[in-house]
């Protein structure tokens, strides 16, 4: 039997916030996911760290949360931060009041923005539609979510915290009134496990309905589900947001070598077997080209749908975007009178640290701790030592270096060791994020830090996959270098792999015609022919 | 970020490119064409620092782009990282004058007599080799004044030729001999002095000087290319460039660009135009006998000119004259490439095939259109290496050259 | 002179092409064969399963077609081995076993063999492949057919530093250009394979290796060697490739190489030529007769669905071909269908260049 003090389910961006939170205030805590990091909200978004331009309109106060948290987050995970930039376009079809309305909410909730014309916005960005008549900058950067998650964790188990992927929530122990601990199953083993402890903190997004039934409570939400489309290359070299009413399609973020581009809404009844339909495809192409038009031509290499779990306290009637996006810290001692469990519902991104902040205070309050929040100041991660940075110079191209700097931070000081020891290990598995062998062997040791269990996983840690090829190549060289380091027998291995192409060919499943069907179609005649050798996984579209 | 123009969305990662490029076969170390490609070009479109020492190794042969299956513009994209890719002084000041061969030119044929005299002492080569890394295992070819000029004949159709810097500097006397060709035919060129193509300044890294080169001869020529003239070279590198090349630079000018297009759609191979003219019957055919075995090599610049080989087909017109290609893959000398001293070696490795190749052959005479072609194939062979040009001349006019 | 005149342009040098092609030579026809690359050999060698052939029809014409077939690659010295009626099983890139009937010479030879210990050499840092891996799959898929598991895995070191990670293409390239390295490798194959009468090795023979080089190299490494499917490009594949284009070159086919067809021109019934496009201007072959044996090229010159007459010949919405002369090589007789197997794009170009050469003078080039 397993114990902490806390036990937090839902590895997103939240839970990974509050581990982080409680860990730095000294309280033992354990992260249940049930598949790997980021599988809900978090890693099905664009990835925008809002500067809260998209809501200074309708809803000042967010906007100001959204700037405060914009400018903390990028100083304590810097090395998962793109800071690029934004800018909010004026199209001629948009309500010009709008523009207006923008410019002055955005001074009155402090927003750092420059008022440019067409050709300045054309300059800055050569891609943006002929006919744009204006925009504004704002300080918008793009975060990668996988990253960000796993600094959270990372750090926190670093300092004694627990973190279990694969592990799915099952029961939760409620005794007079009391939590006192929770059984989690291993789905890849299919073990059982208990973990005792005195609360429970339910960050389960999507599923904290599901969630809060084990312990025999509501919390009400609203599926609202976005489809994004990922573009083979980088159209622009800021994040472009359409200056109106937020719709579908306004929303094209630059994400390391690829583009983001969405999304829609609409309200589904659960998290699970989300699917992206053609016309939904086709809408958000149409909607995203008349910011950029060469948008109609590129090539799409994925889909995927995510859900946006609303707070919907009365019968979820409306839904989608009218809900607001705010958050609910759902404290069920005082609602239901089941002590020791929290939900907390809703939110964005942008501001996960500070609903961290929010739960890991009342779960300080309810424990005695006294310790005040250390993330608004702490960094996720310390920096490679100069020492060891000259020393990686000489073994890796700077490209490639920089990219593992940024992934990896001190941890590179082992990896090139090992690739001192075995010259081999400098490989690039994959070749379109340029991810060496090296590092690909780190992520999936088993005393690696949140150690990946699958191929997928891998990708979430290093971008491996993420590419043109969509894993066709880098799945296949990940899975031998799995087999080769024994972490997978042959058997395992051709099993991960299988499952890892059944995932990626389904985000590849929507084109009907360009390259990415013809990627697909090699990706298939190579290794389609195999026979089936495992149960196909879950129904859900990974990023 | 520049406007999409590579078809990089169109790569699949399949690596025939590196199967095709003759670098990648020869050294070990070179990243291939899909790596300095497409590979880096998204890398590059994020802004990370990507350049790399390799991108000097392309030869700029365009076997990528050829091997390609699905129309990936590979060598345009290495080109363009090139024109971005700082190099220490010594190799940046050799690669300055290796981009201005029209430059050279002129200043060597003040007096060419004693500018051959110098470029051929050992002493001098050391220097050259110490302070320049420009490799004293070569020898430059011979300069001489520029006698060449138009035709002065007023024939019935007039064309105009753009003959290059190694004809107007090195070889005046083979220029002379493309109006001989052309007179004899019926046609009377009139000679584009405008200067440097643009190929040596593109495979040096400097993309605005041949963009300035490129819009200088747009300049001289629009007018006339407006009212329907042919441009003609002879020279396999000048042809494509006038082909493809300017579209590639000027894209961000539309005037320029649509010059460019039109020169495009009127440029001629030499062999390409006495060709179309054989299928129109307006060829003279009154060719003399040569018997001899001669293996013809066709210059990568020609395969990617996408015309088949034209030179090969008039060649076999001519009787007695036994001609077998060579088809080894690329030279290896890539104009001012195999010049340089860090890429000695591989130019030569990369050139071995077709010095194997010709040691099996052993023709008497070997024939290609390019000039360094046949430097290369002199050096790794010794063999005796002419124009087609001047053998089909020779036909003509029943006596050696 | 007539250049760029041509009784048959051809259209794609993918096998459908190729064959295409190889006919109307054989026939004596004047041919220009077009393509912007390699094609799907560059992905896979072509290995014909019993089910794909199964699925075609016309069942003389597709042994007409194949017998045509390995006769061509014989001759361009890149065998095509196999028997329609013996069926083998050949090892995937998983590990896994599927059943053959004709492959290449060299893919063919890495078949399960009952009773026979056969050896998987790896190569030291060779990027992508790992014996044992396959090994370890070989044998559990043997099994599930009641075969006794006869794999075992090695790896051998390659004295000659080729970059780190070494490509198959890398080592492909050194073999065809180095006497030297083929003899280290050689010695190499040779100690490993000591009591083994066969090593399977990653396909890494050479991009033009001919069969008589191989076979020497196999008296080298004194033992028979098979090749392993690897991750594109498939080295087998491209030397597939690479002999049959210089094989019918030397027969007197032009190969224009490196651009696509942007153009048929179709006037009163007949296509008339053919225009590429090369850099500047479209190149324009005149034709006697055109086969589209591109499925790329028919979807982009077709526009719209395929359908074929008995002839081969797209036919538009009235069942009236689009040209007289104007043949699909990409269709394995299925309306609107492209050929999807290796057999079904030889039966396929077979076919068309078989209905060309049927009538020699309404098909010859004007």
């Amino acid at each position: 039997m397993e114990s902490t003090q806390v036990v937090i389910v839902g590895g997103g961006a939240t839970g990974a916030g509050v581990l982080w939170d409680l860990t730095l205030r000294g309280i033992p805590a354990m992260l249940l996911e049930q598949a790997d990091i980021a599988n809900g909200a978090t890693g099905r978004c664009h990835g925008l760290l809002h500067s809260g331009g998209r809501y200074v309109v309708k809803d000042l106060e967010t906007a100001r949360d959204c700037l405060a948290e914009n400018r903390i987050v990028k100083t304590i995970a810097a090395h998962c931060v793109e800071d690029i930039g934004g800018l909010f376009v004026q199209l001629p079809e948009d309500d010009p009041s709008f523009f207006e309305k923008w410019w002055s909410a955005a001074q009155q909730a402090g927003i750092p923005s420059k008022r440019l014309g067409a050709e300045e916005a054309r300059a800055l960005e050569p891609n943006l539609a002929e006919n744009i008549l204006g925009t504004f900058t704002c300080p918008d950067a793009h975060v990668d979510v996988f990253r960000l998650v796993l600094a959270n964790v990372e750090a926190s188990l670093q300092r004694g915290a627990q973190f279990r992927s694969y592990a799915q929530l099952i029961a939760i122990d409620v005794h007079n009134g009391r939590v006192r601990g929770v059984t989690y199953r291993d789905t890849r083993s299919g073990e059982e496990h208990q973990v005792a402890c005195e609360m429970v903190v339910n960050a389960a997004g999507g599923w904290a309905q599901n969630v809060a039934a084990l312990a025999g409570v509501d919390a009400p939400i609203c599926c609202d589900k976005g489809t994004l489309l990922v573009l083979n290359h980088r159209l622009a070299s800021r994040v472009v947001n359409r200056c109106r009413v937020p719709g579908d399609a306004d929303i094209l973020v630059p994400a390391g070598p690829v583009s983001l581009l969405g999304t829609s809404s609409m309200v589904v009844p659960g998290p699970d077997g989300l699917t992206a339909s053609a016309e939904e495809i086709d809408a958000l192409v149409k909607m995203g080209g008349l910011m950029i038009p060469s948008l109609a031509g590129t090539r799409i290499l994925r889909t995927f749908s995510g859900v946006r779990a609303l707070y919907a306290p009365q019968s979820a009637a409306s839904g989608g975007r009218g809900v607001s996006r705010s958050f609910a810290l759902l404290d069920h001692e005082q609602h239901d009178g089941v002590a020791g469990f929290l939900s907390i519902v809703g939110g964005k991104l942008t501001t996960y640290r500070r609903m961290a902040e929010a739960v890991a205070d009342r779960v300080a309050e309810k424990l005695g701790v006294q310790t005040e929040c250390g993330t608004r100041t702490t960094p996720l991660r310390s920096a490679l030592k100069p020492a060891e940075r000259v020393r990686a110079e000489r073994l890796l191209p700077r490209a490639v270096l920089d990219k593992l700097e940024c992934r990896r931070g001190p941890d590179v000081a082992a990896i090139v060791a090992a690739i001192e020891a075995r010259p081999e290990l400098a490989e690039q598995l994959c070749e379109c994020e340029m991810v060496t062998r090296a590092e690909v062997e780190f992520v999936l040791g088993t005393s690696a830090p949140a150690a990946a269990e699958t191929i997928a996983d891998v990708g979430r840690r290093t971008r491996l996959g993420f590419g043109p090829c969509q894993g066709t190549y880098c799945g296949y060289r990940t899975m031998l270098a799995g087999f080769e380091m024994h972490r997978w027998s042959s058997e395992q291995a051709a099993s991960e792999f299988s499952n890892y192409l059944a995932e990626r060919w389904k985000g590849q499943s929507f084109v009907q015609e360009g390259q990415q069907l013809e990627q697909l179609g090699l990706s298939r005649e190579l290794y389609d022919a195999q026979p089936a050798t495992c149960a196909q996984r879950g129904t859900n579209d990974g990023k | 970020m520049r406007p999409d123009s590579f078809e990089l969305d169109n790569c699949l990662k399949c690596s025939v490119c590196n199967a095709a490029c003759p670098v990648y076969a020869v050294h070990p170390g070179y990243p291939g064409p899909k790596h300095l490609g497409p590979e880096l070009e998204r890398l590059r479109l994020e802004g990370i620092a990507t350049d790399t020492q390799w991108l000097e190794y392309c030869l700029g042969c365009h076997r990528c782009d050829l091997a390609c299956p699905h129309q990936v513009g590979v060598s345009e994209m290495i080109a363009r990282a090139k024109a971005h890719h700082p190099k220490p002084f010594t190799r940046a000041l050799r690669d300055w004058w290796f981009a201005r061969p029209g430059l050279l030119g002129k200043l060597t044929t003040i007096v060419p007599f004693v500018s051959n005299f110098f470029l051929r002492l050992k002493p001098v080569r050391w220097i050259m080799s110490k302070s320049m890394h420009i490799t004293p295992k070569r020898r430059f070819p011979a300069y001489t004044r520029p006698t060449l000029r138009s035709s002065t004949n007023n024939r019935a159709e007039r064309v105009l030729f753009f003959p290059g810097c190694f004809l107007t500097y090195n070889r005046p006397d083979l220029g002379r001999k493309v109006l001989e060709l052309l007179e004899r035919n019926g046609v009377a060129a009139e000679l584009v002095s405008t200067g440097c193509c643009g190929v040596p300044a593109q495979a040096n890294g400097e993309e605005s000087l041949a963009r300035d080169q490129a819009a200088r001869h747009l300049a001289a020529m629009d007018e006339k290319l407006q009212s329907g003239m042919s441009v003609l070279t002879a020279c396999a590198s000048c042809g494509y460039q006038l082909k493809s090349g300017f579209g590639g630079l000027l894209a961000e000018d539309a005037k320029l660009a649509s010059a460019a297009q039109r020169l495009a759609a009127q440029s001629y191979d030499l062999a390409e135009f006495l060709l179309e003219r054989a299928d129109k019957g307006k060829l003279d055919s009154a060719v003399h006998p040569i018997g001899r075995r001669v293996a013809y090599h066709a210059p990568c610049h020609s395969n990617a000119q996408g015309i088949g080989h034209p030179w090969m087909q008039l060649l076999r017109q001519i009787p007695g004259l036994k001609v077998e290609e060579v088809d080894a893959g690329c030279c290896g000398m890539s104009g001012t490439y195999g010049f340089k001293q860090e890429k000695y070696d591989v130019s030569m490795r990369v050139g071995q095939g077709i010095i194997d190749r010709l040691h099996i052959l052993q023709p008497e005479q070997v024939a290609t259109e390019c000039a360094t072609c046949q430097m290369q194939i002199e050096h790794g062979t010794g063999l005796p290496t002419v124009h087609p040009l001047e053998i089909l001349l020779e036909a003509y006019n029943g006596e050696a050259i | 002179m007539e250049s760029n005149r041509f009784d048959l342009v051809v259209i794609g040098a993918g096998i459908a092409g190729l064959t295409a092609a190889a006919l109307a030579t054989a026939e004596s026809r004047k041919v220009a064969l077009v393509s912007i690359g390699v094609g799907s050999l560059a992905q896979e060698s072509c290995t014909m399963g019993p089910r794909q052939l199964e699925a075609l029809p016309a069942e003389d014409d597709l042994d007409r077609a194949i017998g045509f077939f390995q006769e061509m690659c014989a001759s361009a010295g890149c065998a095509f081995d196999g028997d329609r009626a013996q069926v083998c099983q050949l090892p995937t890139l998983m590990g896994s076993l599927q059943p053959a009937v004709l492959a290449s010479r060299t893919v063919l030879n890495s078949a399960l063999r009952a009773e026979q210990p056969t050896l998987i050499a790896g190569i030291g840092g060779l990027s992508g492949f790992d014996a044992q891996f396959l090994a370890e799959q070989l044998n559990r898929a043997a099994h599930t057919l009641d075969a006794t598991p006869v794999f075992s895995a090695t790896r051998i070191a390659l004295p000659i530093a080729l970059g780190i990670p070494v490509t198959a293409v890398r080592m492909a390239q050194a073999f065809d250009r180095d006497a030297a390295f083929r003899e280290l490798f050689a010695a190499s194959l040779h100690s490993a394979a000591k009591g083994f009468a066969r090593v399977l090795l990653p396909g890494v023979l050479g991009l033009y290796s001919t069969d008589a080089q191989l076979a020497e190299f196999e008296r080298m490494a004194g033992c028979q060697l098979g090749e392993l499917p690897t991750l594109p490009p498939s080295i087998p594949g491209l030397r597939l490739y690479n002999r049959l284009i210089e094989h019918l070159r030397a027969q007197g086919i032009e190969f224009f190489a490196g651009y696509p067809v942007n153009q048929l021109e179709i006037a009163d019934g007949v296509c008339t030529s053919v225009s590429i496009a090369s850099p500047g201007r479209s190149h324009r072959l005149r034709a006697g007769a055109v086969i589209l044996a591109s499925s790329v090229g028919c979807r982009a010159l077709l526009k719209g669905e395929l359908d074929v007459d008995q002839y081969q010949r797209p036919i538009n919405a009235q069942h009236v071909p689009v040209a007289h002369n104007l043949f699909a090589g990409c269709t394995d007789g299925k309306p609107g269908a492209h050929a999807r197997t290796p057999a079904g794009r030889i039966l396929a170009g077979y076919c068309a260049a078989a209905n060309v050469c049927a009538r020699k003078e309404e098909y010859a080039a004007r």
